[in-house]
């Protein structure tokens, strides 16, 4: 199986209305960053031999090619160009010392992640989640893991992007496609 | 009530729209503007509802949500909806409604024979009457006469949705003070603002007003508000709910002013509200007069008729008398003469009123009657007379009848009710106010601020000298809540009885439990409650206000989660593979996976057979993805496993791989699984199918909350595999076909060992474990590579005829081997030595979670349901799971049936059990009932199938 024989989680379905559109996004490798955080100054010895900006709680940032984004108390992802992350994987966690407990995995399979754009992206947004998504409260570079239409998501508003990710078990990327198809109805040519 | 043939002149409808409707099977016109109650009025129609007790008929009372009479089925088949105020729907075109609670008709209705029964029907009636011989003897046919409306037996073609919306400031009702609340807090830019009105269009009772400058107002704070881009306008919503920290739900009527068309818009959405600051600006509700036959058609609200007028344009009397106990309704029948209708009088019971009005009256024309009651109504289908009496200076008896007037409409004003619901709903306390006889916010208990009306501040003097009955007449016709048929004797009835608590009022007469909860006639049955008990009427209190204020759909509750998406659900990564191949899915937990695989015209029993024998007699392959993937990572990762494992996990070598049993810390067993040692200090444990999450948590909350000096990190990385069970004797000859650097051959790989490398130029893991009891190799490769890795077994497999199989035939195979399955073969109840593991514990020197409830008395019962094969004495013979397994002498329950299937291989049924004492019982006859027959068993030992279990070495 070359890695042509991937296959995607949607298989190219897609939504397309004219105020919101979900599209599957294969083109980032997932990993993720785990770092034993309820000892005092381990997070930051980490993050110093990593030589990485570790965002902070609900925040993500950017390494030349990386996207860092904050997931949940000590745990990142890490997001490169799809085929990089195992390599990067590995060059990470060798320089980790062994003074600082951190584990780094490469979870792109177990993701699917969704580009979210449309005139209508925050309305449909806040049909599926609490948060406050106006553009002063969701901006770019915010970084939250939230329930999101009943299961656990990570959303962001990616610095320079065009909208937002959503990243979610890939189990439920059909799911989410169908929820979503659900949820716009009402986002055609107004 | 009189048609009205033309519209007057600066109304709020579109006289060049006009729109045709029906009602009751009548056609009718109205126009664009109207609501369906303004429309009726038009039409002159009187009657338009039953009651709901005695099916007195009701004519319209109000103009919004204090509606009680005016309650109409709404469309038919799948968009019907009962219980529709009138008065809140909307004009359109083709609009279908019908009159609820009457046959043939709500003119004509045959069961308004009931209002004769009045006299037998009092107040809690119903607990005295059908108690012989008892309830069920009566409840065929209350439940045929009881029920307002009908709901539509159809699905709801129309969506709904749910939305949820934060602002700084939310401003709830758009009439005057509202309006300005939002124009003052909208003026900061940075500020978000939300105003909320539930009516067509904003302005709450501005759009009633006779007068231009107020129009003029509206229109200009509405251009104002509509410039701003920092307010959100909602219109057609109403705010039902008022929660902690500052959450309040609402529901928009998104399209269902479009009547029954299914639109790409929902019919309605709920919207819920986090709010920084709330300003309430609900205003308050006109309270009617009590007296005798205060219920007959043609008796509205003197700010209803106002609206009816002013707003819509209707000329609904020629002779209408207006009766009040305070000064606005004096402004009403003021403004009405002046805009050139008749007024025929006003009768008031209090003594003497404001000079000025009083003036202004006379110059009008109208008759006046002060220090007066009506003591009587009179008239079929409307009301035609009225009759007077003087009230003697004590308030409490009545002098000599004055007169009695010839009317065709009466319009009536006890006061006025602050529509403080969702205050009170938020925590706010309330006080009572004398001198307008109403309850008023006091202390706040968030952050929300109550303006205008709704605050008490009417702007003009209502000179209110309460009157909750009219005295020294019988009060079994002074009606109090009209939709329910509850008059003053009710109350009067129910405090004799001792009911003194408002609640139990409430209840014991139903006063305020219709659909409108009581807008109406809560304070005054309170008042009258009050007098009755010989209390003021702060001590009395008012019931609770609990949400919703306005009946919610349902739908609405549900938004899109419904069908398909009632609950999420999991697809495997090779899902599009199963289904081509035919598979019958099933949801295992919330995971879609394939339960069988049938053939043309193939039974579920067939496909399990065909499916279980391949695996015993060839190679079968399963999708096992969900199988749970837990990494434990850390120096403390084996100190850890070892107190969450009953099992020693001290011992396990890196490499090998142990069955484990994880406990509660109740000792229940919530988990099996194999742990698999990957270093010294990395470990993967495989957790039941669909327990990961849950064990994932379980690990986290130990770790998190008890021994957070483990240094332990927990890696969940089940979706991040797709796992392929390849099982059978021919399970090696296959995968041996695929190329890779894993050496699988029998002495390189044995049972209970993990390998990990490369397989098909992918990365892989292998587990040896076994299942089915035959040899099997759970092969888990990158998820996004599970279907090509299936089509390359299945392709390999061909010349071994491989056979997908199912979770029922792995089912079916581990019941045949006595394998327990965690969840079927357990319950709520089941300790570790009830498997029979109470010799690994002994030995285990370290303490682990339930270690300790494992020596609690209840843990050592020898008639504990204990774990156990069952065999059927009849060959031929099946049972199925959750059949009772009897007591010695049949009498009762002894334990369950947990597990069966027909074996294919032993061509027999094969079954597991729960069964009281079982260990110490083994080869006992016993005896099962299940699907109203017993049948003799005996209980064995689990594992009917390859006792020996020499087929998974192999």
């Amino acid at each position: 199986m070359d890695n042509a024989a991937r296959e995607s989680v949607l298989a190219g379905h897609e939504l397309a209305r004219e105020r919101f559109s979900v599209r599957e996004n294969t083109s980032l490798g997932l990993i993720r960053l785990q770092a034993f955080h309820r000892k005092a100054g381990n997070v930051d010895a980490v993050a110093r031999q990593l030589g990485l900006p570790l965002p902070r709680p609900c925040q993500s940032a950017r390494d030349e090619d990386m996207q860092l984004f904050w997931s949940a108390p000590g745990e990142w992802i890490l997001a490169s160009p799809a085929g990089s992350e195992r390599e990067i994987a590995q060059l990470l966690q060798s320089r980790l010392d062994n003074s600082a407990l951190a584990v780094t995995s490469v979870v792109t399979d177990s993701r699917v992640t969704l580009e979210l754009g449309g005139a209508a992206v925050r309305d449909v947004l806040a049909r599926g989640s609490t948060l406050d998504f106006h553009p002063s409260q969701f901006g770019a570079g915010r970084c939250v893991t939230t329930r999101f239409a009943g299961i656990p998501a990570m959303l962001t508003y990616p610095e320079g992007g065009e909208g937002f990710l959503l990243f979610a078990d890939r189990s439920l990327g059909h799911y989410l496609l169908d929820w979503f198809a659900a949820a716009s109805a009402d986002c055609v040519a107004e | 009530m009189k048609r009205t043939v033309e519209r007057l002149s600066g109304a709020r409808v579109d006289v060049s729209r006009p729109l045709t409707f029906m009602f009751d099977g009548q056609p009718y016109r109205g126009f664009a503007g109207d609501s369906l109650a303004s429309a009726l009025l038009a039409n002159g129609l009187s009657v338009v509802g039953r009651s709901f007790k005695l099916h007195r008929p009701r004519g319209v009372l109000g103009t919004g949500k204090e509606e009680c009479n005016a309650l109409v089925q709404l469309e038919s088949g799948a968009f019907s909806e009962p219980n529709a105020r009138a008065t809140l729907v909307p004009l359109y075109k083709g609009l279908n409604a019908t009159g609820q609670n009457a046959w043939p008709n709500v003119q004509f209705d045959l069961l308004g024979a009931m209002g004769a029964l009045k006299r037998f029907l009092p107040a809690s009636f119903y607990y005295k009457t059908f108690m012989w011989p008892n309830w069920h003897s009566w409840e065929w046919l209350i439940r045929r006469v009881a029920g307002l409306g009908a709901a539509p037996l159809s699905a709801d073609p129309q969506g709904y949705i749910k939305q949820n919306i934060h602002a700084d400031v939310v401003v709830i009702g758009a009439g005057r003070s509202g309006l300005q609340a939002a124009l003052s807090a909208s003026a900061d830019e940075s500020c978000r603002v939300l105003l909320i009105d539930e009516q067509e269009e904003f302005g709450g009772a501005l759009l009633a007003s006779p007068l231009d400058a107020d129009r003029q107002w509206l229109d200009d704070a509405l251009a104002q508000l509509e410039a701003r881009a920092n307010i959100t306008l909602l219109r057609r919503t109403t705010v039902n709910g008022y929660y902690d920290n500052n959450v309040l739900a609402a529901l928009e009527r998104v399209s269902n002013h479009l009547g029954p068309v299914v639109v790409e818009r929902p019919r309605e959405r709920l919207w819920r509200i986090f709010a920084g600051r709330v300003v309430l600006a609900t205003g308050a509700l006109e309270r009617p007069m009590v007296f005798p036959n205060n219920d007959r058609p043609g008796i509205m609200l003197a700010s209803a008729l106002a609206e009816y007028t002013h707003r819509y344009g209707l000329t609904l009397a020629e002779r209408p008398v207006f009766y009040t106990n305070n000064d606005t309704a004096w402004r009403r029948a003021l403004a009405l003469a002046d805009a050139g209708l008749p007024v025929l009088a006003i009768v008031d019971t209090r003594t003497a009123v404001d000079g000025e009005l009083l003036q202004q009256a006379e110059a009008a024309g109208i008759d006046i009657y002060l220090g007066t009651a009506i003591t009587n109504t009179a008239g079929r289908g409307g009301v035609r007379k009225v009759t007077l009496h003087r009230i003697a200076a004590d308030g409490g008896s009545l002098g000599g009848a004055v007169t009695s007037l010839r009317c065709d409409l009466l319009a009536m004003s006890g006061g006025w009710t602050p529509t403080i619901h969702l205050y009170s709903q938020s925590g706010g306390r309330l006080q009572y106010r004398d001198s307008d006889a109403c309850f008023v916010p006091a202390d706040a208990h968030q952050s929300v601020s109550v303006v205008g009306r709704a605050n008490g501040d009417f702007g003009e003097p209502a000179n209110l000298q309460p009157q909750w009955l009219t005295p020294d007449v019988s009060s079994e016709k002074q009606w109090l809540d009209f939709q329910y048929d509850v008059t003053a004797s009710d109350i009067q009835l129910a405090a004799r009885e001792n009911f003194v608590s408002v609640e139990h009022v409430k209840r014991y007469t139903t006063n305020g439990m219709s659909v409108d909860q009581g807008k109406t006639s809560n304070i005054n049955g309170l008042g009258v409650l009050a007098q009755t008990l010989g209390r003021p009427v702060p001590e009395v209190g008012t019931t609770r206000f609990r949400p919703p204020y306005h009946p919610t759909t349902v739908g609405a509750f549900a938004g899109v989660e419904l069908g398909a998406l009632y609950a999420p659900y999991q697809r495997l990564p090779a899902h599009a593979l199963h289904e081509a191949a035919g598979a019958v899915f099933e949801d295992y937990g919330a995971w879609r996976r394939p339960a069988y695989y049938p053939g043309p015209g193939e039974s579920e029993e067939r496909a399990l057979a065909r499916e279980s024998l391949a695996v015993r007699q060839g190679v079968g392959l399963l999708d096992y993805s969900p199988l749970g993937k837990l990494e434990v990572h850390g120096p403390d990762a084996r100190e850890f496993l070892n107190r969450v494992y009953i099992n020693n996990i001290q011992t396990l070598k890196v490499g090998g791989a142990r069955y484990g049993l994880m406990l509660d810390e109740g000792g229940i067993v919530i988990d099996d699984g194999i742990v698999v040692c990957l270093a010294e200090d990395h470990f993967l444990l495989n957790t039941t199918s669909g327990g990961a999450q849950a064990i994932h948590q379980h690990l986290e909350e130990w770790l998190q909350c008890e021994w957070l000096d483990l240094e332990v990190i927990v890696n969940n990385l089940t979706s991040q595999w797709a796992t392929l069970m390849l099982s059978g004797p021919k399970a090696r000859d296959v995968l041996c076909k695929l190329s890779g650097d894993i050496d699988v051959s029998r002495e390189a790989f044995a049972h209970m060992q993990f390998r990990e490398g490369t397989l098909l130029g992918q990365p892989c893991r292998i587990l040896r474990a076994s299942f089915t009891g035959e040899v099997s190799f759970e092969i888990s490769v990158p998820a996004g590579h599970g279907p090509a890795l299936w089509q390359a077994l299945m392709t390999a497999g061909d010349e071994y005829d491989i056979a997908p199989f199912g979770l029922e035939s792995l089912m079916l195979l581990r019941t045949e081997k006595g394998y327990l399955h965690i969840g079927s073969d357990t319950d709520g109840n089941t300790m570790p030595q009830d498997l029979g593991w109470a010799p690994a514990i002994e030995k285990k020197p370290a303490d682990f979670i339930g270690r300790r409830s494992l020596a609690q008395a209840v843990g050592k019962d020898p008639d504990r349901f204990q774990f156990t094969g069952i065999e059927l004495m009849d060959p031929d013979g099946r049972v199925e799971s959750g059949a009772h397994v009897l007591t010695s002498d049949g009498s009762s329950t002894a334990g369950y049936v947990t597990s069966a299937f027909h074996s294919p291989s032993l061509g027999r049924t094969v079954a597991l059990g729960l069964v009281a004492g079982a260990h110490a019982r083994d080869g006992e006859k016993i005896t099962i009932f299940g699907q109203g027959s017993k049948q003799a068993a005996r209980l064995v030992k689990p594992g009917a199938y390859d006792e020996a279990g020499e087929a998974l070495n192999g």
